[in-house]
């Protein structure tokens, strides 16, 4: 029997406007228009449908999503059409019994949800989940279940790359609570039913030597170490700044070497760019072919190249089996967690303690408590 | 002098124009190796993506000039003034910045790896991701001291850097690796480290009064005699760190990880170790005066001639703890 994933493939390719609708898949996993039909030939429909369904958890946000990039092309009505065709093409993957069944890993969460469903206080539990993906404490019910709880599972794996990593996520927002001997036992339960989405270290290992399932579970941020030995990596060979250009054309998908990017290229960190990168392009090839491609459109195309050359290079190591992979072992709590000043509306807080929250890939989270021993006895 | 004299001149094989007058000159993206600038006025220069490779800018002014991309590897800077200068993913690697003035320069993402900044003013300049792996900002006495005061070194790499007696008074550390490094006597009072990482530092004598330590990682650190005293460490990694004579007094220590810590004759007073790990820690002679040790692990920890008069042990876990007067914990 065929999977679902091969018979939307397998509608893609009998749809007489085949061509406009992997335009339109590659401009929305690419951020590029696709000019050149070469090109475009040489990418592969059921990996761009798999990036988009990766990228969209839900048919209302791959909706929004479609829709939303077809009213900036310059055949608009055209183009809505064709995004209309592409979600009914792709509806079938969004019923969750289905995708349960054609996503191994995706198994995995749901495997992690379900264990997360039975706890006692399962409230509770969305609600230090939430805190812990949004930096942000909510109490209410229907903004908590607007989100199945298998993603929200899948989103705090995502933002952490160790078991330790994940508990002192939860442990700092437990400590800005008031009911924290409540929390900490769902803060426990939440990190032992995650625990078999972290393998261990030998397991890890040979994870990396088997094929990587289809889809296997999402490529995670390398460790604030491991981010540091490859932005080291990329400064030893080329210019950081020309670096900064090169993986900001690429994430953004524009050329614009005037002066407002030297600005915009102040707010993000080269680290932080090459973590996007490793997310955006879960699979070597299609990086190899990218980097190269835009740096040929740059000033300067073969200083460029060069430092195209330098990042594939550098970042190559991350990928095992083409894709790419959580890295090194990580160095337990070091894992990116870096505090900064924000200080969070947190419902329920002890008055002048704000929550130290970690900063997760890019993400910044809150500042410092309080918590000095005036507690004595 | 304009550009266009310049370079026509530097292209005749002229190399010196030291003393010279470039006030707002354009030089971007020029190949300008081995250039003899000294004493130059490069005041709001342009010098974006420029080749002053092993340049000899000695006492330059180069204040507000515009040097991002800048490649300035192994040039002579010192005593260069880089006030308000936009150095963001310039490369400096092995540049000589002794006794330079970069006072709220930009240093974003730059690349700084063994180079020389003793004596250099870095006050309130940026340095955030900037990679200082290898440099040198030790102190070689109380005049000739690198200042980093104000200065924003997040996410920098200084992994093996020498900061020796180095001026760190709140200067925003969070996420910065400074595993190997040396901090000895360094001055870090009210400075943030937070997720910092300080694997196998040396931290012997160094300040961190009223500092912000929460979940930094110290393991293998070397903080003998090192002053911690009000620091906030809740979640702090220890883990074997080596901390005698440390003083620790006040100190947030909720949830560290103290496991195999030295810990001798360490001034634990009035700090607050809640559920904090430390199991196999030894705290021979520490001084724990109202000492809070709620829910700690202190299995197979010693306590032999530590003063537990007013430290509180509610709910700890003690078996195996070697007791004040030597002799094993009994329940």
């Amino acid at each position: 029997m065929r999977s679902p994933l091969d018979q939307v493939i397998q509608g893609l390719s009998d749809d007489p406007n085949l061509l406009r609708l992997k335009k339109l898949l590659f401009y929305s996993c690419r951020q590029t228009w696709p000019t050149d039909p070469n090109q475009l030939s040489q990418y592969d429909l059921s990996k761009l449908v798999r990036e988009l369904w990766h990228h969209n958890s839900s048919l209302e946000q791959l909706k929004a999503h479609l829709y939303g990039l077809a009213k900036t092309l310059s055949k608009p009505a055209d183009y809505i059409l064709i995004a209309d065709a592409l979600v009914n093409h792709l509806e079938p993957l969004y019923l969750e019994t289905v995708a349960t069944q054609v996503n191994q890993g995706w198994q995995a969460y749901v495997d992690v949800a379900q264990q997360l469903e039975q706890v006692a206080d399962p409230q509770r539990v969305r609600k230090l989940l939430y805190a812990a993906c949004k930096q942000t404490w909510e109490n209410d019910p229907a903004v908590l279940s607007q989100k199945p709880l298998v993603e929200m599972v899948q989103e705090l794996y995502c933002l952490t790359s160790t078991p330790q990593c994940l508990e002192a996520i939860l442990s700092t927002i437990v400590d800005t609570l008031n009911r924290q001997v409540e929390y900490r036992q769902i803060a426990q339960k939440i990190a032992i039913a995650c625990s078999p989405l972290y393998p261990s270290l030998a397991a890890s290992t040979q994870i990396l030597l088997a094929p990587a399932p289809t889809p296997a579970l999402p490529p995670v941020a390398p460790s604030l170490s491991h981010l540091f030995d490859l932005r080291l990596e990329v400064m030893k060979y080329a210019n950081p700044l020309r670096a900064k250009v090169l993986l900001f054309s690429v994430l953004h998908g524009s050329i614009d070497y005037t002066p407002p990017l030297w600005d915009r290229l102040k707010i993000e960190g080269l680290d932080d760019l090459l973590s996007h990168l490793l997310r955006r392009y879960p699979i070597f090839t299609d990086l190899q072919t990218q980097l190269p491609s835009t740096a040929r459109l740059l000033p300067d195309r073969d200083i460029y190249t060069h430092v195209s050359d330098v990042i594939l290079r550098a970042v190559k190591p991350c990928y095992a089996s083409g894709r790419a992979i959580s890295g090194q072992p990580t160095f337990g709590l070091e894992a990116e967690l870096t505090p900064a000043a924000n200080p969070q509306d947190i419902t329920g807080i002890v008055p002048n303690q704000d929550a130290l929250l970690g900063e997760i890939t890019g993400i910044q989270a809150s500042v410092s408590a309080d918590l000095r021993a005036d507690v004595l006895p | 002098m304009n550009a266009e004299e310049l370079l026509r001149q530097y292209a005749a094989d002229e190399i010196n124009f030291s003393g010279a007058n470039l006030v707002g000159i354009n030089l971007a993206g020029r190949d300008l190796i081995g250039i003899n600038l000294s004493q130059s006025d490069l005041r709001n220069a342009i010098l974006m993506f420029a080749y002053l490779n092993r340049a000899n800018l000695t006492k330059a002014s180069l204040i507000h000039a515009n040097l991002s991309g800048t490649n300035l590897s192994q040039a002579n800077l010192v005593g260069a003034n880089l006030r308000d200068a936009d150095l963001h993913g310039a490369i400096l690697q092995g540049a000589d910045l002794r006794s330079a003035n970069l006072t709220l320069a930009d240093l974003l993402d730059a690349n700084l790896s063994g180079a020389d900044l003793r004596n250099t003013d870095l006050s309130g300049a940026n340095l955030t991701g900037a990679c200082l792996r290898g440099a040198n900002l030790r102190e070689e006495n109380r005049r000739y001291a690198a200042n980093l005061r104000g200065a924003n070194l997040r996410k920098a790499d200084l992994r093996g850097a020498n900061l020796t007696g180095a001026d760190l008074v709140r200067v925003d550390l969070r996420g910065a690796d400074l595993s190997e490094a040396t901090l000895r006597g360094a001055d870090l009072t009210g400075a943030d480290l937070s997720g910092a990482i300080l694997r196998g530092a040396f931290l012997t004598e160094a300040i961190l009064v009223q500092a912000t330590l929460r979940q930094t990682n110290f393991t293998n650190a070397k903080l003998e005699r090192a002053n911690l005293l009000e620091a906030d460490m809740a979640s702090v990694i220890l883990k074997r760190a080596i901390l005698p004579d440390a003083k620790l007094g006040k100190a947030n220590l909720v949830r560290a990880d103290l496991s195999f810590a030295q810990l001798s004759r360490t001034d634990l007073s009035r700090a607050n170790l809640e559920g904090a790990d430390l199991q196999d820690a030894n705290l021979t002679d520490a001084y724990l005066a109202r000492t809070n040790f709620k829910d700690a692990n202190l299995t197979n920890a010693s306590l032999v001639r530590a003063e537990l008069s007013s430290a509180n042990l509610t709910g700890a876990r003690l078996q195996g703890v070697m007791m004040p007067d030597g002799t094993l914990w009994q329940d």
